[in-house]
């Protein structure tokens, strides 16, 4: 067990999101932003444009001819997609090289952060549209928890390797029984420090066990990302020490619709989004995993 | 020396022999590794669901993405290269599943059975494997020599 004090330091420590993403979220939120506002915002920060620019000539908006102005990159994405590329690019900025307790590199932690966020989406949009960027957000900062737990698992690898070995236990149950805490409820409270909404710092918590979440609305975007992430872990996406000892829970499943046949669908139809960022990610990090 | 990467639901074969055939994280997904070491050729499917008939336009689309239409495909286009069936040498890699007591989440398991059961029908011989478990694998083959390595998060080794 660790002390509640000592879990409360480690969340301080945590690196806090790059400025030109909080100001982008502010922005967001305001009414009177303007496309000039958010261009102004992105401009001050180089890789934030870079990413904007990638994403805006990516296969998914199929154009013709490439975008190498940042204005137009902006109107293109829409303010839905910003949002969410401007987060992806802070989760990056706060990452260590190596979370050495869970055995992983930061590119296998961002490929399936990315993987979660964009399945969260597909799911939200099959269900509750109005939810899709909260959902890719919260998909996105899932397991953000992990950086402090991480810490933990480097210092008593035993109960990695436990879990190693196939003890039944799945891995985040595991955490708690150890540490007195787990990744799930340290990522809230990370996401709680950064300001985010309720929203996105409830379904972090509850991306294990939706059912801890009170709120309905809530609650449905924890069952997204619950979905998401297990099937991310399925398609092999997010290998880290934990390897494939993962839960999905039924009754989750059938709530987010996709029992039987529609999971097969669900997952034939985003092979070419899997591809994508998956590409993305090993062509970035020099196929180092 | 080219290293060609295997997308989900692709297949590529290659007869360079300086080139290595990979694919990344085969979680539930199955790789069908074959070589010849006589025509010095080598292919790999990564293909993701058992059978086609879920979605007949998926599979007119992505025939890889299933094990009934993508692995015949793959031999093909080794025969195309010259191969000959003979001297095939198959291999088998992945179909993990998550939570070893997921009953509805059997992907894997049926990914691979329907994989021996089109092998057998075929007289095609499995030489080697390494399947099942909770574990997610990245799989490499040289054209050259044929040698297949098997990687997880927790070490590699060769099939």
């Amino acid at each position: 067990m660790i002390a509640p004090s000592e879990i409360e330091a480690r969340i301080a420590r945590v690196k806090a999101l790059p400025v030109a993403v909080i100001e982008m979220r502010r922005a967001l939120s305001d009414p009177k932003s303007s496309l000039v506002t958010f261009e102004r915002i992105l401009s001050r920060d180089p890789g934030l444009c870079a990413n904007a620019l990638r994403v805006a000539n990516s296969a998914a908006f199929g154009l013709s001819r490439r975008v190498v102005d940042l204005g137009q990159a902006v109107s293109l994405l829409g303010v839905a997609r910003l949002e969410e590329l401007v987060m992806s690019a802070g989760l990056s900025t706060v990452l260590p090289e190596r979370l050495e307790g869970y055995a992983t590199t930061s590119a296998g932690f961002l490929e399936h952060s990315l993987v979660v966020a964009m399945l969260s989406r597909r799911l939200a949009e099959r269900n509750e549209p109005r939810q899709a960027s909260s959902a890719y957000v919260a998909g996105l900062l899932h397991d953000i928890g992990k950086l402090v737990i991480s810490g933990f698992l480097r210092d008593e690898p035993e109960v990695a390797r436990s879990l190693e070995s196939g003890a039944g236990l799945c891995f985040v149950d595991a955490e708690r029984q150890a540490f007195g805490s787990d990744h799930a409820e340290i990522g809230s409270a990370i996401a709680a420090r950064w300001k985010l909404p309720e929203l996105i710092v409830d379904a972090i918590r509850g991306h294990h066990h939706p059912a801890l979440v009170e709120l309905e609305a809530h609650r449905a975007v924890a069952r997204f990302v619950h979905v998401a992430n297990g099937l991310a872990h399925m398609v092999g996406v997010g290998a880290d020490v934990g390897g494939m000892h993962r839960r999905i829970e039924d009754e989750v499943l059938a709530q987010v619709g996709l029992s039987g046949h529609q999971r097969e669908l669900f997952l034939a139809d985003s092979v070419d989004a899997l591809n994508e960022l998956r590409q993305q990610v090993h062509s970035s990090a020099g196929a180092g995993k | 020396m080219g290293r060609r990467v295997v997308e989900i639901a692709a297949i590529v074969v290659s007869d360079e022999p300086s080139d290595t055939i990979v694919t990344y994280a085969l979680g539930s997904c199955i790789a069908v590794i074959v070589h010849d070491p006589v025509k010095l050729a080598a292919g790999m499917i990564h293909y993701m669901l058992p059978l086609s008939s879920i979605s007949p336009e998926k599979a007119k689309l992505k025939p890889a993405m299933f094990a009934d239409t993508g692995v015949p495909i793959l031999f093909h286009k080794l025969y195309d290269l010259g191969c000959k069936k003979e001297n095939l040498i198959v291999k088998v890699a992945g179909g993990g599943q998550i939570g070893e007591d997921q009953v509805g989440f059997e992907i894997g398991k049926r990914n691979y059975t329907v994989l021996r059961r089109m092998l057998w029908k075929s007289n095609v011989l499995v030489s080697a494997e390494d399947v099942g478990g909770c574990k997610s694998r990245t799989v490499s083959v040289e054209v050259g020599s044929g040698r297949c390595v098997v990687k997880t998060p927790q070490g590699e080794e060769t099939l």
